[in-house]
């Protein structure tokens, strides 16, 4: 396009040097700015597809010396445009478009061809346009169609399906969307058509497609609010209840942030449909959206609760799982610990795996909401319940964080204690495979400091001892890197373990030092690793040559990185 | 611990300054057509974190390029404003720590400060119970490599929504419009265009917009607008730039609203003072 390739021949100049400078940088690029100017707007979306900056901007150069003659009447056309001028502006972007054509300029002809339909599209009363004006933007379409690039091409299919759905066509318009290559479109203008192709297939009567362009659209720009927004009302205007699809709505909305927009919509969608076969299933959504939404528990009371009890009253099978989601909330409970137990306690939650799983979370986020209050006691509660109901690791992990930040707790909660002394998620005959290493590592590190607090160092078949704790967390970290050869490593672990063996008079202590030392010095954490080396050469005893060889080596390796 | 004598940690800070030099390049070019810039600001904060470095220059070495980071990453993901290092002429900022609470749990805080008032707080946490009892204290290098994946992650990902929402509340995305001149057809809406470049912010042609003014009978008013997918000259701007157009649609004043016909004739009254993102949208076919 001439006027802007005469800005682009000027700019390219100027920018590129500084877009060199700059590359690094995530902010949106002055070159590819210009580029992307360079294709105009079609009035619907903005444009898109790629152009080669410093051919562009040639080849622009080129053009002005040829094209001198129209660029001018363009530039008028499309201020026309702007202004609301729309009979002057259609006559100046024909004309272009026209002598584009004379001139073999497709990039002009396809450019003046868009902006042609859309001023025809917009110079309607009130969006109407005659059968005249119809087929005259469509013809201006087709030709942006057939000369275009493929981003030009892409935003006329894009216009003359929305004006194919204004005029009641909406088979075309899912025939032009479809003949879009998404892939070779950016996520943003892919949001827009993803989010046009799902209103002409619901206008079409293709309700899963409808549904899963919307979804598209979604997760290509999750701020686009019009595709949520889109998505929802499709939901609610279902002839039958959606249950499933809501739900996956919801978790969708939920993965890419919009826990706002999910919350929402999940409620309006269970008051619509609370009482339907497998509503409880939307109201595990709702737990879902609670557990990750940044509501306090003084909100839950005022807010949320009036709602729930609203449901609960419209639907008496949902009464006894939001009664549960109440005492998970408000009331106070003593630590449980036994799976049966919680079933029992929660029994509005207690059928199935998503149940337990969603009433776990819900437990897990009120025991941090309680933990954050000062109220530990009742943190304790919800933890052990979210850990023995659905066996969550992350909530016996914030349980022993518990007991050990407040260690009152745990002789008026032995047994909860002991559970955690056993590893309870281990001995549940659960899939070795799908254990939380991860978080179990983490629990044993805090049990084992419990003790070494209480230097009871003990032994590593004395469960309540920091030497069992840590070698189990060892083990634990194995297991993890059994499957992640790049987890971290616990160089502090090792040498707890060493500093523990060591107070018992193990010789053990040496090869963890020196393990300790060895990963302090791999992390570049060289002051510790100078003095887990020192812990070991203060060890008593001679060391065998390989021994020896291993301490100069690993002191090479501090040397090296300190300098 | 890397320290400041060691290569890793001369790499780690060229690359920082580097970075920082950039940065700072990038916002000293801001010129008309840019969105207005967002502070962005981080210390280690605790007390206990604090302790572990060998000196402040080297902290505040780390904390420049880790904001630096978060910069980059907020600038990716919300490119509707113009991220930058706090200084004293930004007013809207985003205040960034590390907390360390129980069982050594460390967590990043982000805090939107308006002024120095603080409207509203994330928090995400970096490493929970037990995590730094098994690694240690992470070092300079293990910060600057831990804590923008969890900001980008923690934060923007997880909470884009509230994080826009915030923004979109107080930081306005800029401060120029011009009104154009009246279409042929009375019955089209009035018309202005913001300063904001077209070529770079392509994607807001079709958003709404709230458009603040004082009115010369007194008050202020805020007028509320929608894009209409086009772009037009924003005179007299040097370099020129085109600047994306709306139509006004509603005129407020308190809790007074109406449609923008009736209060047509008293827009040449109104001199702009800032506007802002009202609501992301993509041009509908409804």
């Amino acid at each position: 396009m001439k006027v802007h390739r005469k800005i682009l021949g000027i700019l390219t100049v100027v920018v590129i040097p500084l877009f060199a400078i700059t590359a690094e940088s995530q902010a949106p690029s002055p070159a590819v700015s210009t580029a992307s100017g360079s294709r105009g707007q079609t009035g619907n979306v903005p444009s898109s597809g790629k152009v080669d900056t410093t051919t562009g901007a040639v080849a622009g150069r080129y053009r002005i010396s040829t094209e001198q003659e129209y660029s001018d009447r363009f530039e008028e056309a499309r201020q026309k445009a702007a202004i609301g001028n729309y009979t002057e502006a259609i006559t100046g972007f024909q004309d272009v478009a026209d002598r584009a054509h004379q001139s073999n300029d497709s990039d002009t002809e396809a450019e003046s061809s868009l902006r042609l339909a859309r001023a025809i599209e917009l110079s309607g009363s009130k969006g109407t346009l005659d059968d005249a004006s119809f087929a005259r933007a469509k013809l201006a379409y087709d030709r942006a169609i057939q000369f275009g690039d493929p981003g030009q091409q892409a935003s006329a299919r894009n216009g003359l399906a929305s004006m194919l759905l204004r005029r009641g066509d909406p088979a075309g318009a899912v025939t032009q969307l479809r003949a879009i290559d998404l892939a070779r479109v950016d996520a943003s203008h892919r949001a827009v058509y993803r989010y046009n192709l799902g209103l002409a297939n619901e206008k079409s009567g293709n309700w899963a497609e409808a549904y899963s362009s919307y979804l598209g659209a979604i997760g290509d720009k999750p701020e686009y609010e019009s595709a949520a927004q889109a998505t929802f009302a499709l939901l609610q205007r279902s002839t039958q209840p959606r249950i499933s699809e809501a739900v996956q709505f919801n978790n969708f909305l939920l993965s890419t942030g919009q826990i706002s927009s999910a919350g929402g919509y999940t409620k309006q969608l269970l008051a619509q449909w609370a009482g339907k076969p497998d509503s409880q299933r939307l109201l595990a959504a709702l737990l879902q959206y609670y557990s990750v939404s940044p509501l306090t528990l003084d909100d839950l009371r005022e807010r949320e609760w009036p709602y729930l009890q609203h449901i609960a009253s419209s639907a008496p099978e949902l009464a006894e799982p939001i009664r549960d989601i109440q005492v998970a909330c408000f009331a106070s409970f003593p630590p449980m610990f036994e799976h049966y137990q919680v079933l029992d306690f929660f029994h509005g939650w207690a059928g199935g795996d998503w149940q337990q799983a969603a009433m776990g979370q819900m437990l897990k986020r009120t025991g941090d909401e309680f933990k954050k209050n000062g109220e530990f006691q009742e943190a304790l509660s919800r933890y052990a319940a979210a850990w023995a109901l659905s066996f969550d690791a992350d909530a016996a992990l914030y349980a022993a964080s518990v007991l050990h930040d407040h260690r009152q707790f745990i002789d008026s909660n032995e047994r909860l204690f002991d559970q955690l002394l056993n590893g309870i998620i281990e001995v549940k005959g659960m899939d070795y495979s799908k254990l939380d290493w991860p978080n179990i590592l983490r629990m044993h590190t805090l049990l084992g400091t419990i003790f070494e607090q209480e230097k009871h160092w003990g032994s590593e078949t004395e469960l309540r001892s920091a030497i069992f704790q840590w070698n189990r967390a060892i083990y634990a970290e194995a297991q993890i890197r059994h499957s992640n050869p790049q987890y971290p490593p616990s160089p502090e672990l090792y040498m707890k373990l060493a500093n523990a063996y060591q107070q018992t008079g193990n010789p053990k202590a040496l090869e963890l030092y020196l393990t300790a030392a060895q990963a302090f010095a791999d992390t570049g954490n060289v002051k510790q690793a100078r003095s887990a080396l020192a812990a070991a050469g203060s060890l008593n005893g001679s060391k065998a040559p390989s021994v020896q060889q291993r301490v100069d080596e690993i002191a090479a390796e501090i040397k090296k990185e300190q300098s | 611990m890397s320290r400041p004598g060691s290569n890793s940690f001369r790499i780690v800070e060229l690359c920082g300054c580097v970075c920082l030099a950039l940065l700072a390049n990038r916002f000293a070019q801001a010129q008309q057509g840019q969105a207005l810039p967002v502070g962005v600001s981080f210390e280690f904060a605790d007390p206990q974190i604090v302790s572990f470095f060998d000196s402040d220059t080297q902290r505040k070495q780390i904390e420049q390029q880790i904001g630096a980071q978060f910069i980059s990453r907020l600038q990716s993901r919300f490119h509707y404003w113009t991220f930058a290092p706090t200084s004293a002429t930004v007013n809207v900022s985003l205040k960034l720590g590390l907390r360390e609470s129980e069982s050594q749990t460390v967590a990043l805080w982000t805090a939107l400060l308006n002024g120095s008032r603080e409207i509203t707080r994330w928090e995400k946490v970096v490493y929970p119970p037990g995590e730094l009892i098994r690694l240690g204290m992470p070092t300079a290098r293990q910060w600057l490599a831990k804590l923008p994946g969890v900001f980008d992650d923690g934060f923007l990902r997880s909470h884009n929504q509230e994080i826009l929402n915030a923004l979109k509340g107080v930081a306005p995305v800029g401060k120029d419009i011009i009104l154009m001149p009246a279409a042929a057809d009375p019955s089209l809406l009035p018309r202005a265009v913001l300063a904001l470049d077209s070529n770079q912010y392509d994607d807001l042609q079709d958003c709404e917009f709230r458009l603040h003014y004082d009115w010369s009978a007194g008050g202020k008013v805020t007028i509320h607008s929608s894009g209409i997918g086009m772009h037009a000259p924003f005179a007299p701007a040097t370099p020129p730039f085109d600047g994306i157009v709306v139509q006004l649609e509603k005129w407020q004043q308190g809790s007074n609203s109406q449609d923008i016909e009736r209060m047509r004739n008293h827009l040449p009254e109104l001199t702009p003072v800032e506007f802002y993102l009202e609501a992301i949208k993509g041009p509908g076919s409804d």
